[in-house]
């Protein structure tokens, strides 16, 4: 008999569908972490489900011998805390408290992996999902919801669905519950483009300093075949946080080391009290983050906070101080500082990096006069979920070989996909912008190579209209021939004329 | 033409410079044409920026107009007008000055305008003993400059031209005389298309006057004064539900400017579902009402298929097509439904509906019971010659005032870069 096979669209739109249940009574932001959470525990389950009819065929139902294997998995799980366990107590008046025990139980098992991912979700919470009968009601449905969907790796059609799901799911929501303190969930053609353009190798360690749900360092680490890559991921918002370990450990990157703190004030990744330095550096930091810097000022300090250089223990603010109501440079001036010798790094920004002046312009010419910048992308507005605003991608480099560089206008019409709500990237225009990078060399109206020279000249305004010309040409008017067709308009004019004429006499008008 | 100008000209595109010209950064230009950076010739003053609270509505003593990017675009017409009380002297700028806009719609050129001039806006001063208003405003307005003033404002969000950036642009500093004569020769094509603009508006008025006069039996042309015979729409109409069972591909939509048109080119995409099996099928000469109003159609609009042999519509719209057209003439019937006459009859019969807002509650029933007074055959014939006829001579106008603008652009093109001289 031939097995139905789940492909990666029946996926989505069944956990689509299960959102359903609290859409319209809790705010998406909420309950996408208890649906992504139920994601997770039923995908784990039905490995551990799948694996455990394999063992007990082949030791022949000898339960002790299939127990006794289970425990090296990848992953360990015990009966109690497999979704089909929870669903079994799907009417139980306790559900709430049964799958957070359940999950403690997880964590525990799979400490080293695990540890502290549930901490920010209860769902026994009265304040969160209502009183118990509406509590109990909306658990049971979402139970039976995720029930049908069949998640046994032998069941889906490609090896990634579940991590894809995922990664769906969180799109999804971005675009659902829209911007919030500009936080944008990085789509995943701008993942792919950024990936491409660091070109990750082998033994080299990614990181990203705001790795959200960890979309581009999955990116990343994917452009590496042998899968022989360390990836590092910081991330402040907790839950978020916790997304980012639960989708490394189903995109099969169990060795992620990803920090949950301000990657500002407090960056995790340290090696001998200093920054950690790496290969490849990804990101997408928040648009021009507000108070970026509060993290520095420390107990009890008073408003008039005021951001120094000398406040920062790992000296990364030299080249200057970004604006306290921008911290664009605050990430770049990080990412610069965490770059290894040879390391490349590209991150997104909003196009107000280009052009702004006081301390940003400082900033911008240090970093051109050090000779780190190597690229500039400008991207067609509307490509992130939840805001319009153009975006670019600035590439970096450390131990340049070249003192110019090259900027690349994406932007204009024919160079991506317009979509009703969002544009999109398509495999073309992202290559188109990869080998103009790889190319480094002037394309008419698409790229140029800017010199030093240019730079300084335009007093190190990067803004991308000014190096490449992407203005068309005015044709020549044809002066003669519009002159006939007057004429002839003219010449027939006074026939209609005479005409209409003869008809308002007629008419006594 | 002249043949040394084409000459001149074959060889610009040829990318070679001709005798008697050099290559700068901003074209092709007379030897002794010398260039200057914007900023040796110009100073600007930056506008003001007043909170919404802190204007006026009306006007008062010592209060200015305030010119903002938004009131200038309506300048002449109706609508809420800010004032400005007691600003200072920096920010007033007269008929005389010419001002810019930096942010907004950068690279706009205003002149001819008295009042206090919003943040948007810079004012260009220069000495006006070396260099003359109108030459400036048209230099301005040049494709180099919009070009590079673009380049300089940039593509995000909201592009914004500096002061810096503004004064790095070039200027051909050519002597006072000549820049009066290019701005002389340039100004009166502008002259002539606003008067063109005016004439055709005026055109515009005399068709509909036409139109009240001619289609109410109000005025009658001579020979012509049978008795107007007063008959409901059905009774010279049928309704026309052809499916479209022929596998029709073009869909068609009604657009009050461009009658039916097909979908792609009126939306640039198709709308449409993608059966249209249950579409009307509509044939040359037939009708179509679409329900929904529209600028200038306040009860929806009923246009003619011109431009097609055939085409589909959404069963939305009400088909119908004459019954005879040996006894009445579509043509006329055109102008009469173009005409709006039939308004306030539909008003009757039209309830809006709740959801769908936009779009009128009519039935096809109570539409093709509406009741309409019509002349006979010939005086239908007659009156729909004379209402044809104006319209040809609308479009005309509409086709000189369009190359009328493309002349202009032509010299404009030949004037500022010195590919052709003028005499002084």
């Amino acid at each position: 008999m031939e097995i139905k096979k789940y492909t990666q669209q029946e996926v989505n739109s069944t956990l689509w569908r299960a959102c359903d249940t609290f859409r319209g009574k809790i705010d998406s932001s909420i309950y996408k972490d208890y649906v992504l959470v139920m994601l997770f525990i039923k995908y784990v389950s039905d490995i551990y489900k799948e694996h455990k009819e394999v063992l007990m065929e082949k030791y022949d139902n000898d339960v002790e011998m299939v127990q006794r294997q289970m425990r090296y998995e990848r992953f360990v799980l015990d009966e109690i805390s497999t979704f089909d366990y929870i669903y079994s107590k799907r009417n139980q008046p306790e559900i709430g408290e049964i799958i957070n025990k359940s999950l403690a139980h997880v964590e525990e098992e799979n400490k080293t992996k695990l540890r502290g991912v549930f901490k920010n979700i209860d769902f026994n919470s009265e304040s969160v999902l209502g009183n118990t009968k509406e509590r109990n009601s909306m658990l049971k449905n979402l139970l039976e919801d995720f029930k049908n969907l069949d998640l046994r790796p032998s069941r889906l059609i490609e090896e990634d669905v579940i991590g894809n799901a995922y990664e769906y799911m969180i799109a999804n929501f971005a675009s659902d519950a829209g911007k919030k303190g500009g936080e944008f969930f990085t789509p995943s053609e701008v993942s792919e483009l950024l990936s491409r353009l660091v070109k990750p190798e082998e033994n080299d360690r990614i990181y990203d300093p705001t790795c959200g749900s960890g979309s581009l360092l999955i990116k990343a680490f994917n452009k590496i075949p042998s899968g022989k890559a360390q990836i590092y991921g910081q991330e402040r918002n907790g839950q978020t946080h916790s997304l980012a370990r639960m989708n490394m450990f189903l995109h099969n990157i169990d060795d992620a080391k990803i920090a949950w703190g301000d990657t500002l004030s407090n960056p995790l990744h340290l090696e001998n009290d200093k920054l950690m330095k790496f290969q490849v550096v990804v990101a997408n930091p928040p648009f021009s983050l507000d108070k970026w810097a509060m993290g520095f000022a420390g107990e009890g300090s008073d408003k008039a906070f005021k951001m120094e250089e000398s406040l920062d223990p790992y000296k990364r603010f030299g080249f200057g101080v970004p604006p306290i109501s921008k911290g664009d440079y605050a990430f770049v001036l990080h990412m610069i500082h965490s770059l290894a010798e040879g390391g490349r790094m590209a991150t997104v920004l909003p196009h107000g990096v280009l052009f702004r002046g006081a301390s940003e312009g400082k900033i911008r010419q240090k970093l051109i006069e050090m000779n780190l910048l190597d690229a500039v992308i400008g991207l067609p507005a509307n490509l992130f979920f939840g805001t319009g605003i153009p975006a670019c991608v600035l590439v970096f480099k450390q131990n340049r070989s070249r003192d110019d560089v090259i900027f690349i206008d994406a932007s204009k019409e024919g160079f991506y996909e317009k979509g009703k709500n969002q544009n999109k990237l398509r495999e073309e225009d992202i290559q188109r912008i990869v080998d103009a990078y790889d190319n480094y060399e002037t394309v008419d109206k698409f790229a140029y190579v800017a010199t030093k020279e240019e730079i300084k000249e335009n007093d190190y305004n990067l803004n991308i209209p000014r190096y490449v010309d992407t203005f068309e040409e005015e044709e020549m008017v044809d002066m003669e021939a519009v002159a006939e067709n007057i004429a002839k308009i003219k010449s027939e004019l006074a026939e209609v004329e005479e005409q209409m004429e003869k008809y308002l006499k007629e008419l006594g008008l | 033409m002249r043949e040394d100008v084409k000459e001149i000209i074959k060889l610009i595109k040829m990318g070679i410079i001709p005798c008697g010209y050099k290559k700068t950064k901003c074209g092709v230009l007379p030897v002794d044409w010398p260039i200057v950076d914007f900023g040796k010739i110009f100073k600007i003053n930056q506008g003001l920026q007043i909170p919404i609270s802190e204007r006026f509505l009306e006007k008062g003593k010592n209060r200015y107009y305030y010119i903002t990017n938004q009131f200038i675009k309506n300048l002449n017409t109706e609508g809420e007008k800010y004032y400005i009380e007691a600003p200072s002297q920096s920010v007033i700028c007269c008929e005389d000055d010419v001002l810019m806009t930096r942010t907004g719609n950068t690279g706009m050129v205003v002149t001819n305008v008295n009042g206090v001039f919003h943040n948007n806006f810079f004012k260009i001063s220069f000495d006006r003993s070396k260099y003359d208003k109108n030459f400036i405003v048209h230099y301005l307005m040049s494709s180099y400059c919009q070009n590079i003033i673009m380049k300089f404002a940039g593509t995000s969000t909201i592009p914004d031209l500096n002061h810096g950036d503004f004064y790095k642009i070039k200027f051909v500093n050519i002597q006072r005389a000549e820049q009066q004569k290019i701005a002389k020769i340039l100004s009166s094509w502008d002259k002539a298309i606003e008067l063109k603009e005016q004439l055709i508006e005026e055109k515009k008025k005399q068709k509909k006057g036409l139109m009240q006069k001619l289609l109410t039996s109000e005025v009658r042309l001579l020979g012509f004064d049978e008795k107007w015979e007063k008959v409901l729409l059905k009774d010279i109409f049928k309704r026309v539900t052809r499916k479209n069972t022929i596998g029709n591909t073009n869909v068609l939509t009604i657009s009050a400017q461009k009658g039916l048109i097909n979908q792609k080119d009126f939306f640039k995409k198709s709308v449409a579902s993608s059966i249209l099996d249950n579409y009307y099928l509509l044939r040359k000469g037939e009708f179509a009402y679409n329900k929904s109003y529209s600028n200038g159609y306040p009860k929806g609009a009923i246009k003619r298929l011109n431009h097609y042999d055939s085409g589909v519509v959404t069963t939305l719209y009400i088909c119908f097509k004459l019954i005879d057209s040996s006894e009445n003439n579509a043509e006329y019937f055109e102008h009469y439904f173009e005409s709006g006459l039939l308004n306030q009859a539909i008003t009757k019969i039209a309830h809006e509906g709740g959801r769908a807002h936009g779009l009128l509650n009519v039935s096809s029933e109570d539409f093709f019971n509406l009741p309409i007074q019509i002349p006979s055959y010939k005086t239908q014939v007659k009156i729909a010659e004379i209402l044809t006829c104006a319209d040809r001579e609308r479009q005309l106008l509409e086709q000189e005032l369009e190359a009328l603008k493309i002349q202009k652009k032509g010299l404009m093109q030949l004037l500022l870069t010195g590919i052709v001289r003028v005499m002084c």
